[in-house]
């Protein structure tokens, strides 16, 4: 593919950051896990969870379960069905994980456009693509 | 100098597309810590690094020989 990079480099977001874009976004990340956990888990009411050091929501209905997020961790809590609870755990991390992309690739966009004159800025294909003047 | 980063699943790839190769290198380090700064923290794969292709000359690139792109490039192809 043709390419004309003089310097080039990757790097990946650090956790702290994931962490940290996670809590600054509390209202963003719920609204999402609920959503999620509506689909999911059908016919449940999801309410907010006030947790020590985080912040979560709590699932009433058929199969009850509190779900936290601390230190943008998701931690799944339930008497009622481990299994379900392991299910969810997995999966909710695994969603958190990718709004914690979103919102990394949305804050560098806007860093970028609120500090550079932007090009361009544009995605292509899963990637997004920002090209600007330094 | 003309910057193009790249985001994808987490995993920033910066390139400069003219200038020369330390030029480009300073600018990607400053741009790093800049974003560190704003609370973006981004971990180095590796340093930077000169790239082109083996159908492309050696030499440094002024802004009037660059040749052109698609600007679909993939992270993990560089």
């Amino acid at each position: 593919m043709p390419c004309n990079a003089v310097a080039t480099v990757t790097g990946g977001v650090t956790d702290q950051t994931l962490r940290r874009l996670l809590e600054q976004n509390q209202q963003q990340v719920k609204a999402t896990l609920a959503s999620y956990l509506r689909e999911r888990l059908a016919g449940s009411t999801i309410s907010e969870l006030v947790t020590r050091g985080g912040f979560g929501l709590r699932v009433s209905g058929r199969q009850p379960c509190d779900i936290a997020v601390l230190a943008g961790m998701v931690q799944v809590t339930t008497s009622y069905d481990r299994g379900l609870a392991n299910e969810l755990s997995s999966e909710l991390t695994e969603l958190l994980t990718l709004l914690g992309q979103q919102l990394f690739e949305q804050a560098v966009a806007a860093y970028i456009e609120q500090h550079y004159r932007v090009e361009q800025s544009q995605p292509v294909g899963d990637q997004l693509v920002i090209t600007f003047n330094i | 100098m003309r910057v193009r980063i790249v985001v994808k699943e987490g995993k920033v790839g910066f390139f400069t597309e003219d200038g020369t190769f330390e030029q480009g290198a300073t600018q990607i380090i400053a741009l790093q810590q800049q974003l560190g700064l704003a609370g973006l923290d981004v971990a180095l794969d590796g340093p930077v690094e000169q790239h082109r292709h083996d159908d492309q000359p050696a030499q440094t690139y002024s802004a009037q020989e660059q040749p052109s792109h698609d600007g679909g490039e993939s992270l993990h192809h560089h």
